[in-house]
């Protein structure tokens, strides 16, 4: 019997490498892809230019490939997104850790995990039809699409993430010392703001760098909602993110085309930038001491 | 370390595996239809029908192949010479550039094409072949609201110009009766299709300017116009007959877009839909070709928004 057990263990773990060294095969082959088809355009513009340039004119002769507006696109709308959201998302995870108790607090959870399975396509629809709209009617914008739109559309996206991330470190931090907390007659508004807050800054900040790669990957709701002009990026201006773009070009561009290279290319910037993101993050996360 | 390599051992079998599982069965499959064409059918299988190009017309043709296949499930029901086959069509993307290329380099049995074919890809065929589904037509659209239409029903090349180049930025520039209003000049991406006939036939060599909204689909642009006041853009002719009186259609240099006047050619803004083919079509693509050239086909292509050649 013992034996038939260390066979499916050692099974199970064989089966669970195999599979996560597949995942990391197939994830160095589309980056290698990615990276394959963008490079050419490097040989024929340097990569400052590429990054540095405003226009964006792939078909004229000659081609005008310069990607400084969308690069900042991207992330002024993932910064408006989390300036936006933590502060929300931070007052909700305390209501839920600390007020909320029973059903309610299993209701409140429950809405949380529904609002993260709503596609994107649903929140920039929404979006556009309600901000949008209002920005139109009610401050006689010529066009309502702006950087802050698509800052609140990405804030509500991303808000779930946060709220269920930075909850979840809170009740470890909640676990840990109410006894201790309720012994001392600490009262919930003393220990808010002097135990639980600074106690779960760990999961406070994960939880903002994970909402802020998401946000910076995210398309289509953006997409709906900020214009798609390719202008200097202001608050209530419309622009163009790098993922916007790729979305918008990659299905008329014709094939190793200078215009589909470079849209690979704006494919590596974004993977760059992400990488960079997470670099951050694992940095981070070694060095914030967390008391969870 | 021995443990690592043993894993890598196994998960190298599983893909060598994995490689492996399709070949044999091809090399089992040729004999047999080799056979087939021998003894008892006149018509050489086709194998895999390929069509690539336009996605514009990629959903016109998507649906009707696959009515196609529904009604006929293999090729000797729609045919009793054809061999006994089963209908496998697939549809490619890419643009109207990668139908023309498909076609020329043989990866392809029929390539579509929302664009007249130019002289250079029509050398390059040794046999070139078209087939004209339909037309498509791009209105210049503004918002009801906008007394444009009451004070001027045409627009002019020119003013055209002026307006998606940035030129003029508010209505009062282009008719002094109208407010000082921002232009909000909506258009499909740069690349597509749909910009590049109207780049060809009104803008020429000017640039749109970089201050219009590119919307991602037709039907954003279109909502866009009938939710702005002051928006002005390129709605296909089909969209905007389904909603009539949510978006007024201007005519341009005098000429009003109707089927009769986009058939003939005298609305400019417009494009052809074709199929294009180099050399014989074999027996099984004019039976397929036939049926998307049918009254059905021309019924679909009405029905996505397009005006049918008959």
């Amino acid at each position: 019997m013992k034996k038939i057990y260390n066979l499916l263990d050692k099974m199970t773990s064989i089966v669970t490498v195999v599979m996560s060294l597949f995942t990391v095969v197939l994830l160095f082959f589309i980056v290698l892809q990615i990276f394959k088809e963008g490079w050419d355009v490097f040989k024929e513009i340097s990569i400052l230019n590429f990054i540095t340039q405003n226009q964006w004119r792939p078909l004229s002769t000659p081609p005008k490939l310069g990607i400084k507006n969308m690069l900042l696109g991207t992330i002024l709308t993932s910064f408006l997104g989390i300036v936006i959201s933590l502060p929300i998302s931070l007052g909700a995870s305390i209501f839920i850790s600390m007020k909320a108790k029973g059903k309610l607090r299993v209701f409140i959870l429950a809405l949380i995990d529904l609002m993260i399975g709503v596609p994107s396509v649903v929140y920039g629809f929404v979006s556009f039809m309600i901000l949008v709209l209002f920005f139109e009617r009610y401050f006689n914008f010529g066009s309502g699409e702006s950087f802050f739109v698509a800052g609140v559309t990405l804030a509500i996206m991303v808000m779930p993430l946060m709220i269920s991330a930075i909850t979840q470190s809170m009740d470890k931090v909640i676990t840990k010392y109410q006894t201790s907390a309720k012994a001392l007659g600490v009262s919930k508004e003393f220990m808010t703001l002097n135990l639980l807050i600074p106690a779960s800054k760990r999961g406070i900040i994960i939880a903002t760098l994970l909402a802020f790669t998401r946000a910076m990957g995210e398309t289509m709701a953006v997409v709906m909602v900020i214009g798609n002009s390719n202008l200097k990026p202001m608050l209530f201006g419309r622009g163009i993110t790098l993922s916007g773009l790729i979305t918008l070009e990659m299905g008329s561009a014709v094939l190793n085309s200078i215009h589909y290279k470079g849209l690979y290319a704006t494919g590596v910037v974004l993977m760059i930038l992400l990488l960079i993101n997470n670099m951050i993050f694992e940095a981070i996360k070694k060095r914030v001491n967390g008391y969870d | 370390m021995k443990r690592a390599i043993k894993l890598m051992a196994v998960f190298m079998i599983l893909v060598m595996m994995l490689a492996g599982c399709s070949k044999p069965v091809e090399v089992e499959a040729t004999p047999q239809e080799v056979e087939q064409e021998t003894t008892e059918v006149s018509v050489d299988p086709i194998g895999t029908v390929i069509l690539t190009g336009s996605s514009t017309l990629g959903p016109v043709v998507t649906q009707l192949t696959m009515e196609y296949s529904e009604n006929n499930q293999n090729w000797n029901q729609v045919d009793s010479t054809f061999a006994d086959e089963k209908i496998d069509i697939v549809i490619n993307g890419g643009g109207s550039g990668a139908g023309a290329k498909s076609i020329i380099e043989g990866s392809a049995n029929l390539g579509m094409l929302s664009r007249p074919v130019k002289d250079q890809e029509k050398e390059s065929m040794a046999d070139f072949k078209e087939y004209k589904l339909g037309t498509d037509a791009l209105t210049i659209s503004i918002n009801p609201e906008n007394k444009l239409h009451e004070l001027q029903d045409s627009l002019s090349t020119e003013e055209l110009q002026k307006i998606f180049s940035g030129e003029y930025k508010t209505w009062k520039q282009l008719n002094a009766e109208l407010p000082d209003e921002e232009i909000v000049v909506v258009t499909r991406d740069i690349g597509g299709g749909a910009h590049g006939v109207f780049q060809s036939k009104i803008m020429g060599d000017l640039e749109v300017s970089e201050n219009v909204i590119q919307a991602s689909s037709m039907g954003a642009l279109v909502t866009k116009i009938i939710e702005n006041k002051n928006a002005i853009g390129y709605a296909s002719f089909g969209v905007v007959q389904q909603n009539i009186g949510n978006l007024v259609p201007m005519k341009v240099d005098g000429v009003e877009p109707t089927k009769e006047n986009i058939i003939s050619g005298s609305y400019i803004i417009s494009r052809p839909l074709l199929v294009i083919k180099d050399g014989e079509l074999k027996p099984q693509e004019q039976a397929l070709l036939d049926f998307i050239l049918s009254e059905r086909g021309m019924e679909v292509v009405s029905e996505l928004g397009f005006v049918a050649e008959n």
